[in-house]
């Protein structure tokens, strides 16, 4: 079952409360307010549906934190972009919501995960990668000025020239001649 | 000069994706078998399965059908007339697309990004809405999937060499002073062959003889003194020939580049906004200015060494085989190797320098984060940390860059004690040879040596150039491939053969049926149909990337539309030659641009040929008069870069002045009024009044109330014209979007 303090409403600007009474306990102003209960679920073509407040809205889910903490604080938004919902933590979810959640997280968050780098080529204007992901081969290519990005996680991110992210998992997880050809554009 | 040998879509799909470049006919067959159609409208590559793994499945859009390829079966279809809707989800490297039938489960498809453009299009298409629909399939494909390379090297040569004879026809108006170059080159190259020769002579034909009593020092005196005086000759030659070859390539060099970047430049100022908007500032200047200089060092100093060492080191190793078969052979074997190593040592340094320029590009971040953003930096007390940023980056850099230094000074040492070995083995099999010895060959003479000893000792200089000969040519290639990316560049706008060169306007603008998308999948404007009659002012106000600036842009003609027309007096703007045309078309941006130069040069930067007198009146206009003159040197007041060393206002004021020179029929105000404190607006809104009578205007403005004197209001939405009538009409009605925007504009300054 929903835990009504796991999932929050938006925190709207009311949030950053006046001074309270002297005896009163001094919370954060920045506390997030008390959820209503709400209860998600995919259908048949994979949307995301939120039932809470007696409406049914589709949303799509947008973590606040996709590589620092990937897992806290996703936002769901209606279809013009607008907050339904902020869910505190997949874990506080009812099982259910918590799967249909997770489920539309991975489309969402998806990215091309690399294993392994065959070879890096230097062309006109962009740099080449030949690699096998942990979705397949793929080869893409890269602006000469963008490098590989740390992220919070231990890895790196790179984006290509169509905009797709590519995850550099940490370098001591990776095959010798991999790190080799990585040597020069991460760490 | 342009470059014939480019790729096209399909051919870059092929060298840069691992990718199928069009539909394979195994899938177009399934597909007529299961829609009855063999017409393929439109195609997309699905590359995701349902469980984000890497895939090739195949959207597919027939006049009738769509069909998704379904893994190891026939498609799934759907008939167009059945589609209700399609929605698009967009995530980090995954898509999502749904197409909504009746009756049915929805069609789900998931694709990445590089995908993303294909697939839109058919969504485009289903939805009805795709601009240039019927376009052959497999060219639209190619093209949506090839876009961001093409975009990164708009133009791609088939090889490096194409380029690089491109890159030589500029030396052709300069051929006479090529051939002295290469001419005094040469004499170089054989002056430095000379001198050792004319030693071991000296040796072996004067000294050893006189020497050893075979005749007598007077006898020879004289040949000495003709080998020293020839030796002097050559040195001379050869520095003269040196004079004559860098000061000729030196100066040819710079008149290449000169050209080049002139040629470059004049194109620049055609390109069509498009391109300015895909390319960054910074890579343009670059191109105009550091990649034509390293043009010029190529062709100065490349293009002549790499020829010197090629006949240098043919030269040296033809002479040492002749002058001692056995002895040259020892000298010449080591070459290859030590070749190959300064070739891979050259490629090892290039990444190592690559590490470093990153690491050294994060410490110039950290100083380009910190330096303007100091007041944030102190009022957050965060100065310790970011000198640790600092020191942390700097340090990085450092070690990078000391590993590079202990790599070359490792690397270089260890060249020269293979030449130096190589020099301790000719002596071991010269000595005994010298000492009269016959067992590793014929005795050999003291002077035939010491020439020997001599030539060896030029071997490194061709070698050297050699083992960098590919990075040179890289450099230059590479450089002159963004060059001439530049100069390939077709602008977008193209005035037709037989374009009118218009003298006047009166200014009646018509939109008939005009739709426009920047990528021709997404259409941005969508069968906008008004029109506008000489003198009228159009307040254009809606959402903001509801498409009011494209329409604006549409009418300077920065673009062409996509569909319908655009008529001014009843022409069709493309139908005027564009440069004559925006003559006619004055704009006044939000952002107004000054150029380095003083406040007169500004203002009569259109109208060059304007009178002090029609500068000050056009100051006068535009409320700009009374602040110029309190400035230190009036209208001859430098205004700085880009004008700041004025205010926003005082800024806004000059480019108004600007437009009132330049006297357009048709004006533009682009939110000319929104960066600015309430009584400069009241000024710029003064100015731009007395600006706007009698001309035909297109005003955008957030702020409605600035608006309230236009004729007419047009509410552009989502690329439509949405509502249509004057400030009162549109209040009248309760459910207007203008009254809705209005309201809460209201409610904003009353709160």
């Amino acid at each position: 079952m929903l835990d009504e303090n796991s999932i929050r409403p938006d925190p709207a600007l009311d949030a950053l409360t006046p001074p309270l009474a002297p005896e009163a306990p001094a919370p954060s102003t920045l506390d997030l307010p008390a959820p209503p209960v709400a209860r998600l679920e995919l259908d048949a073509a994979l949307r995301l549906w939120l039932a809470h407040g007696g409406r049914r809205v589709r949303v799509k889910p947008v973590r606040c934190f996709p590589w620092s903490s990937p897992g806290e604080l996703v936002s769901l938004r209606d279809e013009r972009g607008r907050e339904e919902l902020l869910v505190e933590s997949l874990g506080e979810l009812d099982a259910a919501s918590a799967r249909a959640l997770a489920s539309a997280l991975l489309d969402t968050g998806f990215v091309l995960e690399v294993c392994r780098v065959h070879s890096i080529e230097e062309d006109y204007e962009m740099r080449i990668w030949h690699t096998e992901t942990r979705q397949g081969k793929r080869t893409f290519q890269t602006k000469l000025d963008e490098w590989p990005w740390a992220a919070p996680d231990g890895g790196h991110l790179v984006r290509d020239l169509a905009g797709d992210l590519f995850r550099l998992p940490p370098l001591d997880t990776l095959d010798e001649k991999t790190r080799r050809w990585l040597w020069a554009y991460v760490g | 000069m342009s470059t014939v040998t480019t790729l096209d879509d399909v051919e870059l799909l092929k060298r840069y994706t691992d990718q199928p470049a069009r539909l394979p006919d195994d899938v177009r067959r399934l597909v007529a078998l299961a829609t009855g159609e063999t017409q393929v409208d439109a195609y997309a590559l699905i590359d995701l399965d349902a469980e984000l793994r890497l895939c090739e499945r195949w959207l597919v859009l027939t006049p009738g059908w769509v069909a998704l390829q379904v893994p190891g079966g026939l498609p799934l279809e759907a008939r167009r007339s059945s589609i209700e809707r399609c929605s698009l989800d967009r995530g980090l490297s995954c898509n999502t697309l749904r197409v909504e039938r009746r009756g049915s489960e929805p069609m789900v498809a998931r694709y990445t990004q590089r995908q993303r453009s294909a697939v839109e299009r058919i969504a485009a298409a289903l939805e009805g809405e795709l601009q240039s629909a019927g376009a052959d399939a497999d060219a639209a494909y190619a093209a949506e999937v090839a876009r961001p390379i093409r975009h990164a090297q708009a133009l791609v040569s088939k090889s490096g060499l194409f380029i690089l004879a491109r890159l030589l026809r500029y030396l052709l108006p300069y051929r006479r002073e090529l051939g002295l170059g290469l001419g005094a080159a040469a004499i170089i190259t054989l002056c430095a062959l000379l001198p050792p020769y004319l030693t071991g002579y000296l040796i072996d034909g004067v000294l050893r003889p006189v020497q050893d009593g075979a005749v007598a020092s007077g006898d020879v005196a004289l040949i000495g003194w003709a080998c020293i005086g020839a030796m002097t000759v050559v040195y001379l030659l050869r520095r003269a020939a040196a004079w004559v070859r860098l000061r000729l390539m030196a100066v040819l060099g710079e008149y290449v580049a000169r050209d080049l970047r002139g040629e470059l430049y004049e194109h620049l100022q055609e390109l069509s906004i498009a391109f300015y908007s895909r390319k960054k500032t910074g890579s343009l200047i670059t191109r105009v200015s550091s990649d034509t200089d390293r043009l010029w060092d190529f062709l100065a100093f490349g293009v002549v060494d790499l020829s010197l060492s090629v006949v240098m080191l043919v030269g040296l190793c033809a002479v040492l085989i002749r002058l001692d078969p056995v002895l040259g052979l020892l000298m010449a074997l080591p070459l290859p190797g030590i070749y190959f190593a300064i070739r891979h040592n050259g490629k090892r340094m290039d990444r190592m320098f690559q590490r470093a320029f990153r690491r050294w590009s994060n410490l110039t971040d950290v100083l380009s984060d910190t330096i303007p953003g100091i007041r944030v930096v102190r009022a957050f007390n965060q100065h310790v940390r970011e000198a640790g940023r600092f020191r942390a980056a700097n340090e990085a850099a450092t070690a990078d860059f000391n590993l590079i230094h202990g790599v070359w000074t490792s690397f270089w040492p260890g060249v020269m004690l293979t030449v130096e070995i190589s020099i301790i083995l000719v002596w071991s099999f010269a000595l005994p040879r010298l000492l009269g010895g016959e067992l590793l060959g014929p005795p050999l003479s003291l002077g035939v040596f010491v020439s020997f000893l001599l030539y060896t000792g030029m071997f490194m200089w061709p070698i050297e150039v050699f083992g960098q000969m590919a990075r040179i040519v890289n450099r230059a290639t590479t450089s002159a491939h963004r060059v001439f990316e530049i100069l390939d560049t077709r602008p977008d706008v193209v005035d037709a053969g037989d374009a009118i060169v218009v003298e006047r306007i009166e200014g009646n603008v018509r939109f008939d049926d005009v739709s426009f998308s920047y990528d021709e999948v997404r259409p941005t404007l969508k069968h906008l149909s008004f029109e506008v009659r000489a003198g009228e002012m159009i307040g254009l106000v809606g959402p903001s990337g509801g498409g009011k600036s494209t329409l604006v842009n549409l009418i300077t003609r920065f673009y062409d539309v996509s569909g319908g027309s655009i008529q001014v007096d009843g022409v069709d703007i493309r139908r005027f030659a564009a440069g004559a045309y925006r003559r006619h078309v004055g704009m006044v941006l939000q952002d107004p641009y000054l150029f380095h130069g003083s406040v007169l040069d500004n203002i009569r930067y259109g109208v060059p040929e304007a009178t002090p007198a029609e500068v000050v009146a056009a100051a006068r206009v535009a409320n700009a008069h009374d602040f110029v003159c309190k400035l230190p040197h009036g209208y001859d007041t430098l205004v700085g870069e880009r004008g700041h060393t004025l205010s926003g206002g005082e800024r806004q004021r000059i480019s108004i002045a600007r437009a009132v020179l330049s006297n357009p029929r048709i004006l533009i105000l682009d939110e000319a009024t929104s960066a600015v404190d309430t009584e400069t607006e009241r000024k710029i809104q003064e100015a731009m009044d007395r600006l706007a009578q009698g001309r035909t205007v297109f005003a955008i403005a957030h702020r409605l109330s600035t608006l309230r004197r236009a004729s007419r209001l047009f509410v552009i939405e989502d690329g439509r014209l949405a509502e249509v009538g004057t400030h009162l009409e549109l209040m009248k009605n309760e459910g207007s979007t203008y009254r809705r925007l209005y309201e809460l504009q209201q409610q904003l300054h009353d709160g």
